[in-house]
Formats: structure tokens, C-alpha cells, sequence
């Protein structure tokens, strides 16, 4: 049986100018029938560490990740000509 | 005045735009007309294009088009320039306009093209050339009816997504059209300076929302492949397919847009099933890409069959929860 990852992440109201950030916990996640033993999860309690901070950026630097503007070339080519976001 | 009706909207409007299914009688919900938008927006970008926007109100100024003033999600005002062309004034109505008049209405406004599954709908968000259009016409060929083409409309709202169909038409490189068995030069262009057509969706269109299924996102790759994305990771997988920052950040920076984006796009990577769909970009791999979407929607309906009917001794009975993604049911049932 898999247990799902925990993660917890913000999603509080906020404007274009705050990070948008991950904490991640590493723990243990896999647990075969079985083989779950006291002497595990003492071996596992040592391994903790702390959770991560992964800031992947404000609202409009995440948005502005790929280049949509009208008009612009997104690099791709029709007949060796740059497709324009036209439509 | 014409009555027409796209993304659940019942649209009066004072110019022909036969790319919109015709209306009936109700009242509309939306009016186009033509007029003075009055205040332009006084920064333009290098191609002479500009906006401005407000909480409940914008303006799109497009060089040789003319502008469009949208106001409180309700109304379309027009002003084109001398001898624009019809055909382009019209996709500035159906595109940036009518994206600006969804985005005030509170929908979630989707770079991607949608069809219809009995699951519900499928969408492919990508950037343009990416081959949103051309997958869509593809499937649309394959017996799946098209939604929209390039603006998916949702409304995304107490764990609930739902996908509004836009118009019948399709956006193809005559290079597709030729290889879905049209010919190119048998249909309209879409713009005057581009080679693009526009075509009308073969299977039948329907009006009805529809809950969202999957939403794929087209990547370039040499093989095949379909990875599912993970809710966080599918949350900064789609913020960049916002429909809104094709006008830059203006739109994004007008009354809480930004927070609402934030609010609207991570409930969607929580409820949708979002996947990575990779393939090369040739029109010879486009029958496979099918193929694989049609196992991937079958590998799910194999799961939802398998989780309505539990097996003897099975430690934990797993339901069928209504309206839950049965791929992320199966995760914790198994």
C-alpha cells in the first residue's frame, strides 16, 4: 500500500508580487505488510529531516514562464517561417 | 442584431460573426455593438498592440484591428479602424474580447483546445503551434465533438470543474488540413497574412457543460509518453496556460486577478487530473497520440470497474465516490 506524500503548500489569498512557495516533508512513504517493525521506525526517526522550503516563484514569474504574448514567436516553425500568436 | 450563443452565454451582437452557433430568443446575457471605446490604452508593445484593464473592465487595442472595450462581463463595445479586415476584427471578438468578457465573468480561461469523452472533457493546453488544434481536429475525427478550439472556458468552483463549449470552428495549418483529408485551399483563412484556415468541427456540437476530466499538456519529446502530474506539480505545470497572459501582465495585475488565477488554478490541479502528454511533433505520429489517449481514458475505465466491484477479502472496500477522478480514488483504495 502507498501512502501519499504529504505536502502542504499556500494557497491564502495573495497578489502577483508574493512567492509561491512548497514545503515538503521527506517520510517514510512505503510500507510493506509485514515488515514494519519497532527497530524501523526507531531507524526511521533518525533519518528525519527537516522539512524543505521550495520557492518556485511569484504568481506572474510562474505565469510568464512560456512567452504567450499576441504576436510574439514561441520559436516553433510552420515551413521555416516563426508561428506568431496570432488567434 | 444576431443571437448567438458560445461558452453557455446568450450573445446579441450588432456584426455577423458566423463562427458562433446562432442563438434563440432568451435574453442576452452578453451584447456586442459597435462604438467609441474611449479610453485607449496609452502603452503599446512592439507590434503597436496594447491594453489596459481594470476589476471589471479592459481594453484591447490591436494595430490595423481597431480596439475592443469589454465592460462588467456583459458588454462588448467595438471600434474598429479604417479598412481593418472583417475577418481579423472578428478573431479580435473571439479571442482576446471574448477571453477578457470570460476572465470578468469569473471563468478560469485556458490556453487549450477541448473535445468531449463519455468521461467528460478532455483538454490539450499548450502554446501556440504546440498542436492544441490539430490533436483536437484529429480526435474530432475520431467520433470525439469538439468544445473549443485554442479558449476552454471552466468554471472552477467548490472542488468542482466544469468545461463550456465555445464555438465549431478549428484553427489548422493547411499542412494539417491536408493531412486530416481536407483541402487547405477549399477553406477560409483565418488571417490574410497567415496561411492558417479556419474549419468547422465535424461531429455534432452540443451546448452542455461539461465536468472536466484530464487536462494534457503537450510537450515535445521523441517518444510517446503520458506522465501523471502530481497536484503541486500540476498547479505550476498550468499556471503558465492562462489564457490571460497572452496581454502580458496587465490583466494579471487588474483588481485580485492574480490571486484569484492562484486560487482557481491550484483548485484545478486538485480536482483534474493533469498529465504531461509527450510526443514528436510530426502530423505522422498525430493517429498514435490519439491512441494513447484513448488507452489512457480506457486504463481509467478498467480502474473505475475494478473499483465498483471489490474483490472477495479485499481489506478495505473501495466505492465508487460520485463525481471523484477515479484515477485518484484508485491511489488510496489500493
Amino acid at each position: 500500500m502507498k501512502i501519499a506524500e504529504p505536502q502542504r503548500s499556500g494557497t491564502g489569498s495573495l497578489d502577483s508580487g508574493q512567492a509561491v512557495a512548497e514545503v515538503h516533508f521527506n517520510l517514510r512513504d512505503v510500507h510493506e505488510k509485514g515488515e514494519y517493525t519497532m527497530q524501523n521506525e526507531a531507524r526511521e526517526k533518525k533519518a528525519y529531516t527537516a522539512p524543505e522550503l521550495v520557492t518556485h516563484g511569484t504568481v506572474e514569474e510562474i505565469t510568464a514562464d512560456q512567452n504567450k504574448g499576441y504576436g510574439l514567436s514561441d520559436g516553433f516553425l510552420f515551413m521555416g517561417n516563426p508561428i506568431k500568436n496570432i488567434s | 442584431m444576431y443571437s448567438y450563443f458560445a461558452y453557455g452565454l446568450n450573445i446579441e451582437s450588432e456584426l455577423a460573426l458566423p463562427e458562433l452557433d446562432v442563438g434563440g430568443t432568451a435574453a442576452p446575457d452578453v451584447v456586442i455593438r459597435l462604438g467609441r471605446v474611449g479610453r485607449m490604452p496609452l502603452e503599446l508593445d512592439a507590434q503597436g498592440d496594447g491594453i489596459w484593464a481594470d476589476a471589471d473592465e479592459a481594453c484591447r487595442f490591436m494595430h490595423g484591428v481597431g480596439a475592443c472595450r469589454v465592460r462588467h462581463g456583459r458588454e462588448i463595445i467595438v471600434e474598429p479602424v479604417a479598412g481593418a479586415d472583417e475577418r481579423v476584427v472578428r478573431l479580435s471578438i473571439l479571442g482576446p474580447a471574448l477571453s477578457l468578457l470570460l476572465h470578468q465573468r469569473g471563468y478560469y480561461i485556458l490556453h487549450a483546445s477541448a473535445v468531449q469523452s463519455t468521461e467528460g472533457a478532455l483538454a490539450f493546453a499548450g502554446g501556440s503551434g504546440w498542436g492544441k488544434s490539430t490533436l483536437a481536429a484529429t480526435l474530432d475525427a475520431r467520433g470525439y465533438a469538439l468544445l473549443a478550439d485554442d479558449l476552454t472556458a471552466l468554471s472552477v468552483s467548490n472542488g468542482r470543474c466544469m468545461a463550456f463549449p465555445g464555438f465549431p470552428q478549428l484553427k489548422l495549418w493547411p499542412e494539417a488540413v491536408a493531412w486530416l483529408g481536407e483541402v487547405p485551399e477549399a477553406l477560409p483563412k483565418l488571417h490574410p497574412e497567415f496561411e492558417k484556415r479556419t474549419c468547422r468541427a465535424t461531429q455534432a456540437f452540443s451546448h452542455r457543460a461539461l465536468p472536466l476530466r484530464r487536462i494534457y499538456l503537450l510537450a515535445e519529446g521523441p517518444r510517446l509518453g503520458i506522465e501523471r502530474l502530481k497536484p503541486h506539480e500540476a498547479l505550476i505545470a498550468l499556471m503558465p496556460h492562462w489564457y490571460g497572459f497572452r496581454f502580458g501582465d496587465r490583466l494579471l495585475r487588474a483588481g485580485d486577478a492574480a490571486a484569484q488565477h492562484f486560487r482557481q488554478c491550484a483548485t484545478l490541479a486538485n480536482c483534474v487530473s493533469v498529465r504531461r502528454l509527450t510526443r514528436p511533433r510530426q502530423l505522422e505520429a498525430l493517429a498514435d497520440v490519439a491512441c494513447l489517449v484513448e488507452a489512457d481514458l480506457a486504463q481509467e475505465r478498467e480502474r473505475a470497474f475494478l473499483l465498483e466491484r471489490p474483490t472477495p477479502g479485499q481489506h478495505r472496500s473501495a466505492k465508487r465516490i460520485p463525481g471523484a477522478d477515479p484515477a485518484v480514488v484508485s491511489e488510496f483504495a489500493f
